[in-house]
């Protein structure tokens, strides 16, 4: 149940996309985010939904896998909806009392509803595709002109790369401890929201001394191979651009043009639910 | 009470990339009041099988019966298997959360809603079949405890909810030698005070060899061997070939033969009869005597 959650692992494979270099990912993730926001209507959305579908698909990862690192959010995402229909004005559709679900609000709704899901699938094929080293190389890479200003990018590369690296050890360490209370009669799937609270107790407080212990060795096993922060550290595999990058650079550079000519209207393309 | 495993297969991460199939199609029966060993390389799936013994994995197929109740069926009381089948993790005091050993123990008994002179009797009991004193140790952060003191708290945890089936998941990884024989003695004491069926992992052959009735060999999802400790310890070159051993006293006859020093024979055995390091003495010691190395009678009170 616990491992159900997907969001932020490695999906292993030897995909085209699997092989590209972490930082054509990292741009693309952040170029993804910032495009976004641009879409005004559903055409906007059909190339993003399209463009996800091809990379998705080079990937090699099956829908259904992506799609249930969606179960965590689903709360969140219907909260969102079900305001949205409520908080706009507009035409009437349905009204409830004092509250009344408008036109623009259930298009809103939609709208929101399709930027949460698409924000979710598309950033999340970043981890997906990257091993947490390739993506703190690729992390450090980039960052590395902040890091003549003094930015401590090698640090904070590691720090992403750790945290990252130890959502699958700690999502299997609740597991086992989940299990190991369950074998003792614990419950934590009825009950009210207080009891469900509580229950979480026996879980909660060994991760933590767990999280704790991990933390320990892993600090005694960096000392030991005698990590000392970035400077002068060489690689064991050089980052090299290989001919992939460049045409999936090409690939980002032409999707944010299309985006945001379809989205400033610049070309007459027709609008689909204009906002 | 029986335990009767029945074709069960299970699959983790089914129709990914990564999917593993963890057991395969593994049937076997566990006798009322037996005292099962299961070993087997790492991996080779002995932690989920053990996990679906109380219903904490659920099979992809096969049947699993707890006594008379098949618990793969639906609408069994999961609360009443978890009573039934008391599971011991790897590592179990990585479970302890509570502010006293004592609070903590009582979590099982608890979760069964007895009621609370029952659950400090059984706090009391399981305290004490573990070996740690309810008034000293039981007042204690389980944080304070030493490693040893600390796995036979989380193992108390467990009998105070009086299972009627013991497995226990590798209960000695990772603990120093005075503490490894103290768990076995006080797994033996559990077994001959609550006369529970009990099953244990291990990768010690020693300890299997010296305490099980019987020996379930695993190896890549499937039952290799499962036979008595002799049966099972007499096919040591399949042993090595899945990357386990012999009990060292066995080990040591069958070197001792293959330099030409067939002592079980010379006694009138066989290797294969000799499981624990007190057998191999005795014959090692009779077969002394027979040749008169040295006389009848001598070093009989070292032993
Ligand atoms: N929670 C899990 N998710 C995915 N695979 C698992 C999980 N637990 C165990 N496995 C895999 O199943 C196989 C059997 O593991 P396990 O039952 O832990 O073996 P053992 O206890 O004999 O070492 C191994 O290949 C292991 O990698
Ligand atoms: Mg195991």
């Amino acid at each position: 149940m616990i491992r159900d959650i997907t969001f932020g692992q490695y999906y292993p494979g030897d995909s085209v996309i699997h092989r590209l270099d972490a930082r054509v990912k990292i741009l693309w993730t952040l170029m993804y985010l910032v495009m976004i926001f641009f879409v005004k209507d559903f055409i906007g959305y059909g190339i993003f939904i399209v463009a996800l579908a091809g990379i998705i698909k080079a990937a090699k990862i099956p829908f259904r896998y992506i799609a249930r690192g969606m179960k965590p959010i689903m709360f969140i995402l219907i909260l969102t909806f079900i305001l949205n229909m409520f908080l706009h004005d507009g035409k009437v559709l349905v009204q409830l009392g004092p509250l009344e679900i408008t036109d623009v609000g259930v298009q809103t709704a939609v709208f929101i509803a399709f930027r949460l899901i698409l924000l979710i699938f598309g950033t999340s094929l970043l981890t997906y595709t990257t091993k947490p080293m390739q993506l703190t190389d690729g992390l450090e890479k980039l960052m590395s002109p902040l890091a003549k200003l003094g930015f401590p990018a090698n640090e904070v590369a590691m720090m992403i790369s750790i945290a990252l690296r130890f959502i699958p050890t700690l999502l299997d360490e609740t597991d086992k401890i989940m299990k190991a209370q369950q074998a003792r009669g614990a419950d934590f799937e009825t009950g009210n929201v207080i009891k469900r609270i509580t229950s979480m107790i026996p879980l909660i407080i060994p991760l933590f001394v767990s999280s704790f212990r991990i933390a320990q060795d892993l600090a005694m096993a960096m000392e030991a191979r005698c990590y000392r922060g970035g400077t002068g550290r060489t690689r064991l595999h050089p980052m090299k651009y290989k001919k992939a990058d460049y045409v999936a650079y090409t690939f980002i550079v032409v999707f944010a043009a299309v985006i945001v000519v379809q989205s400033r209207g610049i070309l007459p393309l027709p609008m689909l639910w204009p906002r | 009470m029986r335990v009767k495993i029945e074709n069960l297969t299970h699959i983790y991460n089914q129709g990914q990339a990564n999917e593993t199939a963890a057991l395969d199609d593994v049937t076997l029966t566990i006798e009322d009041g037996e005292f099962a060993g299961l070993i087997g390389h790492t991996g080779s799936g002995k932690s989920t099988l053990v996990q679906h013994l109380n219903a904490l994995l659920k099979p992809h197929s096969g049947k699993i019966f707890i006594g008379d109740t098949d618990i793969t069926e639906k609408g069994v009381s999961l609360m009443d298997i978890r009573k039934k089948v008391g599971l011991v993790f790897q590592y179990p005091e990585h479970q302890l959360f509570e502010a006293t050993v004592e609070e903590d123990v009582a979590f099982g008994p608890k979760n069964l809603g007895l009621s609370e002179e029952e659950i400090a009797q059984r706090v009391d009991e399981a305290l004490r079949l573990v070996g740690l004193d309810p008034e000293v140790h039981g007042k204690r952060s389980p944080f304070e405890l030493s490693g040893g003191q600390k796995r036979r708290a989380a193992v108390a945890g467990v009998i105070a909810m009086k299972p009627e089936i013991l497995i226990l998941d590798e209960p000695t990884a990772g603990l120093d030698p005075g503490a490894h024989q103290e768990i076995l003695e006080m797994i033996q004491h559990i077994r001959k005070e609550q006369k529970c069926t009990t099953l244990l992992v291990s990768h010690n052959m020693d300890d299997i060899a010296r305490l099980c009735d019987r020996v379930i060999v695993m190896n890549k999802g499937k039952v290799a061997l499962n036979g008595t400790p002799a049966e099972v310890f007499s096919q040591d070159d399949f042993l090595k070939s899945i990357g386990l051993g012999l009990p060292a006293a066995k080990e040591l006859l069958y070197i001792m033969k293959n330099k030409g020093i067939d002592v079980a024979s010379r006694v009138g055995g066989a290797v294969a009869d000799v499981l624990t390091d007190q057998q191999a003495a005795d014959v090692i010691f009779e077969m002394l005597q027979k040749s008169g190395k040295i006389s009848a009678g001598t070093g009989m009170e070292e032993k």
